[in-house]
């Protein structure tokens, strides 16, 4: 439908893989050694790459997606997503490093001495994964209906997006072509902040205030566009605390309260055990490094989900008044209000870029996306080919071998989230989730932090850990999520505490896989040769050196 | 037979897996569906590409060396005995102990079958027994009682003809071959006699490492002290710091123990010698470092990447008249969970047959100036990695040598 924006979009996204691809030279050798000597740039080069593994379509598209349509209660996403990284600074993220391995199952296993316990949490990471990979693929799919508008070859255009991101990001990732190094994973996330700071001085431009906008969007109260009755209607939300009318400055249109804090601690857990993010780690430094990162990360988290607040609520004011003159733009909402909220950053950028904009924000998002489905894919493929592959299945693996693995993995995990991705289409699930992005990213970190997170607290904070108690507290949670988000899944929209609990369920899981876990630890005998690896997992002699040896080299180097 | 095959539950979801797929994209993702026909060819089609491919993709390529039967014997159970000899027996890969002992014993009671009573030794003391007859038989084993329990027969195991334990069986009833028990007794001897192999290539490989230690040292004394020698009389303060970081360096970077080391501690290493080579040739040497930081904290092994740098600078470009650049360069492979390290020079190269002297030359003869071969440096990685290393020489006379490694993350 705009061809100026497709091919904006197209040579944005050509030309940021390129960036990646080519420059390297200075920007690697001076990044490393700034890392080393412990100075800021190097530290910070590795947070915007984590920040590029971490900022998703959920991210760009979905928290965005989710204050425009629910307001206040959208922001807890913003929160949590952010609200993450505190866990992981205080409790994960030096230790992790500083025993020193290449995964989660990695560390687990050895920290147990205990080869099921790798494998179960082989299994593990590769079902957070996949549940990870499903919306980023869904929303690759949405960006391709806005900014292309119709499919290729006889599909429907989401079917194309979701069919063209997953072929094209499973092949690069299969075929050696994307290794997320750390200076592509930094210019992506660099990209993606532009695309926000673009749009929010845009928005600026345009007379938005945000404490006007928000009093102009509580004014009246908040609309969603439902489809009851066979044909489509705005609906008035319904308020969760009161029962009222929800309005968008006040919470409530979305969770009640438990809901509310459901949510948040389903995030904020989460991230601790997200594989693809925690991989980073492993390769600062120090552990030192690792938590100045972590902090860097911390604040550019922050700051970026500030800004997406920030122009969902501009989406939510400016949009009635632009349809008037723009029959595009009505083709995308009822009334002025947005059918698919996913859409509202996209629609910003149109209106205040022209198709140009448009094409620049696709391309953020389809960044966002390609970058983390990348890191996705080659976390999955390390952990199959590595802790699975070369250690369980086929011991004297030759390294075509377990690359053959790993590329095996690849194409299976892509494929498994393509399908997966057809039957969780917007249309069709948006009933009962809307915000459909935000909402299934929240089960992936529901099943990450009810499983591995509290599994990683017990092995680094807890001496008495046994390898039986994690295995059981992993398996618990695992269990638990799944089996909560179906039967909340059955109940249907979430207008009910025990619904919205059942959906982000980490609050119960965490503390029943904690209980399992200490439980049948206390039951066992306790592990021997704990100080050693006490020692490994706290210690900060090795840090020191580190910090050390790099002062005199920088100095030798100049 | 009940033999359980390995991998059929893989299999089984394997299959389920593409029935699935199938479904989910001839059925959910399309509309209108597909036809019954189509799909359920489509399924069949899948699922036998999977059952037909997959003991392959499980087992790798077939290869020759599958146990063969080693054992010749009229027993009864010798069939058996190999069959599943093959796989478990390695416990005594790591040695006879009394937990590598314990294993074995427990896992060939079942082979004589019957009332049996099995025990392991070496020459001070009975290490495993496993059966009700196990005093009598351990205190036959061991020496301390000269009568054997009736029925009771006994084998040694020996490396290298040097006897290093005892196997004794005894069956009650129905005694136990002895034929047999002398072929379980090989099979383990020839266990033990692998393990004592591996135990002197790895020493081999620490003595080599250790050497390779004692041959940097003096060089990069020699070389450091020379600067500083020339600086001391033109920068009195620039010398002393040399004097202090050369200490510290030695303490630091050479003190490393064992085989590997994290990159970052190997990129010092690097980064500290060309800087003495540069103060060596001035602008003659140019220097590119391009390093992505995830490689920094993965092990690699030691002292491999400054000898080939060394290389890079002596035999590359000391000898070219406008001198030239080294390059580093490192990343890790996620896929492979392997680090890529290539060194390289645009110095005077090598032609084909002096790159493959070079790379059969040994240690004397390609060391000339201190330095050390690749053929060294390809045995260590041999002795470290075996299989699964890789080690890729480029050169061309006239346009530098580029000397590219990938090895496997511990």
């Amino acid at each position: 439908m705009s061809g100026p924006g497709v091919a904006t979009g197209l040579v944005l996204v050509g030309l940021l893989v390129a960036i990646g691809l080519t420059a390297r030279m200075w920007a690697h050798a001076t990044t490393a050694d700034f890392y080393l000597a412990g100075r800021s740039v190097g530290v910070i080069t590795n947070a915007f790459a984590i920040c590029g593994d971490y900022f998703s379509a959920a991210s760009f598209l979905g928290v965005a997606a989710a204050v425009y349509a629910f307001g206040l209660d959208g922001v807890w996403y913003a929160t949590g997503f952010a609200a993450g990284f505190i866990p992981v600074l205080l409790f994960v993220a030096a230790p992790l490093r500083r025993f020193g391995d290449y995964s989660i199952p990695d560390f687990l296993g050895k920290r147990f001495d205990d080869e099921r316990v790798r494998v179960v949490a082989v299994v593990i990471v590769e079902l957070i994964i996949l549940a990870y990979l499903v919306p980023q693929i869904v929303g690759a799919g949405m960006t391709w209906q806005v900014l292309v508008g119709h499919g290729i070859g006889g599909l429907s255009p989401y079917a194309t997006g979701v069919i063209a991101s997953a072929t094209l990001t499973g092949g690069l990732v299969a075929l050696g072509g994307m290794r997320g190094t750390t200076w592509t994973q930094a210019v992506q996330f660099c990209f993606l902040l532009a695309t926000l700071l673009w749009l929010t001085v845009a928005a600026l431009d345009h007379g938005f205030t945000y404490p006007a906008a928000v009093a102009d969007a509580s004014a009246e109260p908040l609309v969603e566009v439902t489809h009851e009755d066979g044909g489509a209607h705005l609906g008035v939300v319904r308020d969760q605390l009161t029962g009222g009318a929800a309005t968008f400055g006040s919470p409530g249109a979305r969770y009640g309260a438990v809901g509310a804090f459901a949510l948040l601690v389903t995030l904020v857990a989460g991230t601790t055990g997200l594989p693809h993010v925690m991989n980073r780690f492993f390769t600062s430094p120090s552990g030192r490094a690792a938590r100045m990162t972590t902090v860097w990360v911390l604040g550019l988290a922050g700051g970026f989900y500030a800004l997406a607040v920030l122009l969902g609520t501009a989406a939510r004011v400016v949009i009635p008044g632009a349809v008037a003159d723009r029959p595009w733009l009505s083709e995308l909402t009822l009334d002025g209000v947005l059918e698919v909220p996913e859409h509202a950053l996209l629609v910003l950028g149109r209106l205040w870029g022209g198709t140009s904009g448009l094409g620049v924000v696709a391309a953020g998002a389809l960044v966002a996306i390609i970058s983390t489905i990348g890191g996705l894919l080659l976390a999955a493929a390390a952990s199959f080919g590595h802790d699975l592959y070369e250690r369980h299945v086929n011991r004297s693996a030759s390294q075509r071998q377990a690359l053959l693995a790993a590329q095996a993995a690849v194409v299976v995990a892509t494929l498994a989230a393509v399908g997966l991705a057809f039957v969780f289409r917007p249309e069709r699930v948006a009933e009962s989730v809307p915000s459909v992005v935000a909402t299934m990213v929240t089960w992936a970190f529901a099943l990450a932090g009810s499983s591995l997170t509290p599994v990683l607290l017990m092995a680094i904070w807890w001496p008495r850990a046994t390898a039986r108690g994690m295995l059981a507290a992993m398996v618990t949670g695992a269990v638990l999520v799944p089996v909560a988000i179906v039967v909340g899944f059955a109940r249907g929209a979430p207008d009910s505490g025990l619904t919205s609990l059942l959906m982000a369920p980490t609050i119960v899981a965490a503390p029943v896989a904690i209980a399992v876990g200490v439980v049948l630890s206390r039951r066992d005998s306790p592990p021997v040769d704990i100080d050693a690896t006490w020692t490994r997992l706290h210690g900060t002699a090795a840090d020191r050196r580190t910090e050390r040896l790099a002062r005199l080299t920088s100095r030798t180097a100049r | 037979m009940t033999a359980r095959l390995p991998g059929t539950w893989p299999l089984a979801l394997a299959v389920a897996g593409c029935w699935g797929a199938v479904w989910l994209l001839t059925q959910v993702a399309v509309d209108p569906p597909l036809g019954v026909g189509g799909t359920v060819g489509a399924g069949l089609c899948l699922s036998l590409v999977a059952i037909l491919g997959f003991p392959t993709a499980l087992r790798g390529p077939r290869r020759a060396d599958r146990p063969t039967r080693i054992a010749r014997g009229n027993g009864r159970r010798d069939d058996e005995a190999i069959a599943v000899i093959g796989r478990p027996l390695n416990y005594l890969r790591a040695g006879l102990t009394a937990d590598t002992a314990e294993r074995t014993v427990t896992l060939l009671a079942p082979l004589f079958g019957g009332d049996v009573t099995v025990a392991v030794a070496d020459p001070d003391t009975v290490l495993a027994s496993v059966g009700d007859e196990a005093a009598a038989l351990g205190s036959w084993l061991d020496g301390s009682a000269s009568i054997a329990p009736r029925g009771a027969v006994r084998s040694a195991l020996r490396v290298r003809g040097d006897v290093v334990g005892g196997l004794a069986v005894h069956r009650r009833g129905d005694p136990v071959d002895r034929r047999q028990v002398d072929s379980v007794a090989r099979l383990l001897s020839l266990q033990l006699e692998i393990a004592e192999l591996d135990r002197r290539a790895q020493l081999a490989a620490d003595a080599r490492l250790d050497a390779l230690r004692a041959q940097i040292n003096p060089h990069f004394l020699f070389n450091t002290l020379n600067t500083i020698a020339s600086k001391s009389r033109t920068d009195p303060e620039e010398a002393r710091q040399l004097l202090v970081r050369l200490a510290d360096f030695f303490r630091y970077a050479i003190r490393g123990q064992g085989q590997f080391a994290e990159f970052n501690q190997e990129y010092f290493f690097v980064r500290t010698y060309l800087a003495l080579e540069q103060a060596r040739f001035g602008d003659r040497l140019r220097v590119q470092y391009d390093i992505d930081p995830q490689v920094l904290a993965v092990q690699v092994p030691a002292l491999i990447i400054q000898p080939l740098v060394e290389n890079a600078v002596k035999h590359g470009l000391s000898a070219s008249q406008n001198g030239g650049t080294v390059g580093l360069r490192a990343r890790v492979h996620p896929m492979s969970r392997t680090a890529w390290i290539e060194v390289r020079d645009d110095g005077v190269g090598m032609d084909p047959p002096r790159l493959a002297r070079v790379l059969a030359a040994d240690r004397h003869e390609d060391s000339r100036g201190g330095g050390v071969g690749l053929a060294n440096i390809h045995e260590r990685l041999d002795a470290l990695f075996g299989e699964r290393y890789e080690m890729n020489v480029r050169s061309k006379p006239g346009r530098g040598t580029t000397v590219a490694l990938k090895v496997p993350l511990p």
